[in-house]
């Protein structure tokens, strides 16, 4: 189910909507995220395809310009607020984890 | 001189793209570029230096079946393939092959598992309805072939249609159920958080190597080519039905080919489907009043070997030649004689009409089926609740050949009797049937009759 499916977003899916609060052309995003990683995360074509559309579908991202085939696409609001929600869930299990592990190190 | 291309066929289900990878890269190390993927199972490839090639085999979740292959979708997701390095080879229906060599380092075209395997279910799902529609029309070939049982004893045709109807749908279904037992596994893997199974080379080169697999294909095949090579040899009636069978198939490949390029228009393809279809039974009309000239089938009647002729049982020449059929085949033989004619007896002018079925075959059921047959009237019902039927009345056993007499029965919606009249004869002999009808003649000729048949059996 969609609503589920984007509940808690993968590390993917979290680059690529970090990617697109800036406008950005669809292809691009594949190099775009491995730079906002550090080269850890690293989309694979398909992948990066199948999930602008569902990222369309679900409203969370727009076409902003279309010049031939190539497609720019933008983060919306409803975007934002979930890459919102998602960082403070890892910033809670980051907080939850330093707290446990913090002092047993 | 080496071969520049070679045609190999393959059939590789959705979920068995990591086996079909691997083929295509065992096929380039040996220097063996694929090409082209033609009618789904059709490989072609070209001669190349042989090299280390990685192929990613892709599929696009959610595209229609009758997508066009070079659709929007298609084309925009080789776009971002071939952004990442991967070069379009071809596609294979909904499924995308793209090529790399092994050395250079590139990123998978699928780095999620769920969403590949999401695809690939979308497509399977609808992929499972096409095999299943496949078995079905083939066990309707079995099922409905021949439409006369007389014609499984006039040539062999009849039998190796129905083979390949069989085996037809023996192959769809398997391949139905296979497809479907792997995508109710695949589902519950997914909802389970669990990778789903893609079928390995191994296990692919198991299943073909499997008796069952290897005799369903052998014995489909087999049939297919003995059914043409009977065309043929039938000759003008064969080449025609040849003909006909060829048009419709050439029809149907040009008519998909335009589907894959253009897209499914659903209006569009069903009116130029049904005038197509039109267009080639007038061009078969034609076609068969020209191999059948009306002159020349009675010609040909009429140099069959009768078993019996009107001239034998001193009723003279019919008006016109005789007419019917004869043939044989591996259950059997069989003749149907047909003949017409007046007589001058004591000054005046006698119609006569003689007409018989002669069916021999060891097969029981199908002695049974042509004895249902012959009882039955080609029309029952009438208008006003009136039905016409055939009762048969034993009579004295001749050399212990059994004889039925046959009286075809006409009732009203009461079922009060109306109407009856004496229809023939019909002879059970131990591996035989022999109905026969002699209208306008006195009994001591029907008798002679009787006695002939009895004799012959």
């Amino acid at each position: 189910m969609p609503r589920e499916q984007f509940q808690n977003l993968t590390e993917p899916m979290y680059y690529i909507l970090l990617a697109l609060l800036e406008e950005c052309c669809g292809v691009d995003i594949m190099d775009l995220v491995e730079d906002l990683s550090g080269g850890r995360v690293r989309i694979g074509p398909g992948t990066l395809y199948t999930l602008l559309a569902r990222f369309e579908q679900e409203d969370m991202i727009r076409e902003v310009q279309i010049q031939g085939r190539k497609r720019w696409y933008r983060i919306t609001e409803k975007g934002k607020e979930r890459l919102l929600e998602e960082q403070e869930r890892l910033r809670a299990q980051l907080r939850d984890g330093e707290r446990r592990l913090g002092g047993r190190q | 001189m080496k071969a520049k291309k070679k045609w190999r066929i393959q059939d590789f289900a959705l979920y068995e793209l990591p086996a079909m990878e691997e083929y295509l890269k065992q096929e380039a190390a040996k220097g063996w570029m694929l090409q082209a993927v033609k009618g789904g199972f059709l490989f072609v490839f070209e001669r190349t230096e042989p090299s280390e090639q990685v192929f990613s085999a892709a599929v696009i979740g959610d595209m229609p079946l009758l997508e066009a292959e070079d659709c929007d979708k298609a084309i925009t997701y080789r776009e971002y393939c071939e952004r990442a390095g991967w070069r379009f080879v071809c596609s294979n229906r909904s499924i995308q092959i793209f090529c790399s060599p092994a050395e250079e380092e590139r990123t998978p075209i699928e780095t999620d598992e769920k969403l590949r395997a999401e695809a690939v279910l979308s497509q399977l799902r609808k992929s499972i309805w096409g095999d299943w529609l496949s078995a079905w029309f083939c066990a309707c070939i079995f099922w409905r072939t021949p439409i006369h049982y007389s014609e499984f004893l006039e040539n062999n045709i009849s039998l190796t249609l129905r083979a390949l109807g069989l085996f037809g749908a023996i192959f769809g279904l398997a391949a139905g159920l296979r497809a479907f037992c792997w995508y109710k596994q695949a589902k519950k893997d997914l909802q389970a958080g669990k990778n789903v199974c893609f079928t390995g080379v191994e296990k692919q080169k198991n299943k073909e190597a499997s008796l069952p697999f290897k005799v369903i294909n052998f014995l489909f095949l087999l049939t297919a080519v003995l059914l043409m090579i009977q065309f043929l040899f039938r000759g003008a009636d064969g080449v025609y039905g040849l003909a006909f069978a060829f048009g419709i198939g050439v029809f149907q490949v040009f008519l998909y080919k335009r589907i894959r390029k253009k897209g499914f228009r659903k209006l569009t393809y069903a009116l130029a489907y049904l005038a197509g279809i039109c267009l080639i039974l007038i061009f078969a009309e034609l076609l068969f009043v020209m191999v059948h000239p009306i002159e020349g089938r009675e010609q040909e009647a009429a140099d069959f070997r009768w078993i019996l002729t009107s001239e034998e049982l001193g009723l003279g020449p019919g008006d016109e030649p005789p007419y019917g059929k004869q043939g044989s085949s591996l259950l059997g033989k069989m003749q149907e004689y047909e003949s017409a004619g007046t007589e001058l007896l004591e000054g005046e002018s006698r119609f006569w009409r003689l007409e018989y079925r002669y069916y021999q075959s060891r097969s029981s059921w199908l002695r049974k089926r042509l004895k249902e047959e012959i009882l039955k009237p080609v029309k029952t019902r009438y208008g006003g609740g009136i039905r016409r039927s055939f009762r048969t009345e034993e009579q004295e056993a001749r050399n212990g050949i059994r004889v039925l007499g046959i009286y075809d029965e006409i009732t009203d919606g009461d079922g009060r009797l109306l109407e009856e009249t004496f229809a023939g004869y019909l002879l059970e002999g131990e591996d035989s049937l022999f109905y026969f009808r002699l209208t306008g003649s006195d009994a001591f000729l029907e008798e002679k009759l009787l006695e002939s048949i009895v004799f012959f059996l």
